[in-house]
């Protein structure tokens, strides 16, 4: 590349290439390439790499979902166009309200397990009972405490 | 799929807007039909990721649609577009979320990508190889010119915007655009000169 010379000169050739000059300069130019392999070669390499540049990108096009593109934008913009709707339906899914809701499930279900009425099976069998003055006792075999005693006094 | 079909009739730049303004949904369908690819193109030439590039394009049409109200007409619909998708673009290669998801990447990504292709009718074992072979090197030599550059060739290279829309879009001088233009291309022609050479052999 010759240096110095004005013509010779890659941000020149590139502007030329894109069309960006005046038509005195695109003359001169012209002329130049002529006789300059080298910025024959520039140009040339320009040519290539936005050729080879948008080739790939269409590739790319190719491959990528425009109409899944299409339809999340769409479903944004109506969700955005509803906005009692996305509000509710963010309060309900909020943390806000989710984890006092469910606190609250939790403690609800917790009492009522504990309140609930325990229903105590018939004894299954009586071992033993003794009967006396001052006071009875009688032995009974119950499924979850094994065995109950009871002391008791029968008034007459 | 979308229901709603696009009318082209409405593609007048004035008369879509102010149908946008109105929240005309099949004035929004052509809008997101007439610019996704062009944004996508933009996108991807800057990030580099297809997924993500579709992020962003979604992104973009959500916040045209919120901000359509404050879009001045004395500038183009496009300009306005291409200057929110570079923006957004520029943001997400400045969040740690993205440099961390980029530096936890599984490593064998681009080999699954290759052999699922392996499959298809156009499977060239040759071919095939030398085109994921370059477009690994354009991607790397993209990423090697900084963001600002990259966002000036993508936009001249991809939708042949004159100088003076992409100084409109970037905010910049015409001057700047032209010199960033010439700092890129000399960087992607070192970057790939065997790739270069071997394509004009041919």
């Amino acid at each position: 590349m010759k240096k110095g010379h004005h013509e010779c000169d890659a941000e020149l050739i590139g502007r030329y290439f894109d069309g960006e000059i005046s038509q005195e300069e695109y003359d001169s130019i012209s002329r130049h390439l002529k006789d300059c392999p080298s910025c024959q070669k520039i140009l040339q390499d320009n040519q290539a790499i936005s050729t080879l540049f948008r080739d790939s990108l269409e590739r790319e096009v190719s491959q990528a979902s425009f109409a899944a593109l299409e339809t999340r934008v769409l479903d944004r913009i109506r969700e955005k166009e509803n906005p009692w709707r996305e509000r509710l339906t963010k309060l309900l899914f909020s943390n806000k309200l989710l984890i006092p809701a469910t606190a609250v499930a939790a403690l609800i279900l917790f009492f009522a397990i504990q309140r609930a009425p325990t229903t105590v099976p018939d004894p299954s069998a009586i071992i033993e009972a003794f009967s006396g003055e001052v006071s009875s006792v009688i032995i009974i075999e119950t499924p979850k405490s094994r065995q109950t005693i009871i002391w008791y006094k029968e008034s007459s | 799929m979308v229901s709603n079909k696009a009318e082209p009739d409405l593609w007048n730049e004035e008369k879509l807007v102010a149908l946008l303004k109105e929240g005309h949904e099949g004035a929004f369908c052509v809008l997101v039909r007439e610019y996704e690819k062009k944004l996508f193109h933009v996108a991807y030439g800057i990030i580099s990721d297809r997924e993500e590039s579709l992020e962003i394009v979604q992104e973009v049409f959500l916040k045209v649609h919120r901000n359509i109200n404050t879009f001045g007409e004395k500038s183009r619909l496009s300009t306005w577009l291409y200057r929110i998708t570079v923006r957004e673009c520029f943001n997400l290669l400045r969040s740690w979320k993205r440099r961390f998801r980029r530096y936890h990447q599984p490593l064998e990504t681009d080999e699954s990508d290759y052999l699922s292709e392996l499959g298809t009718d156009d499977f060239a074992p040759d071919t095939l190889y030398q085109e994921k072979e370059f477009e690994k090197a354009f991607r790397e030599a993209l990423k090697g010119l900084g963001k600002n550059a990259r966002a000036v060739f993508v936009l001249k290279e991809v939708e042949g915007l004159s100088y003076d829309e992409i100084a409109r879009i970037l905010k910049i001088k015409r001057g700047t655009v032209s010199s960033r233009l010439c700092y890129a291309r000399k960087n992607l022609r070192k970057s790939l000169e065997k790739y270069l050479d071997k394509d004009q052999s041919k």
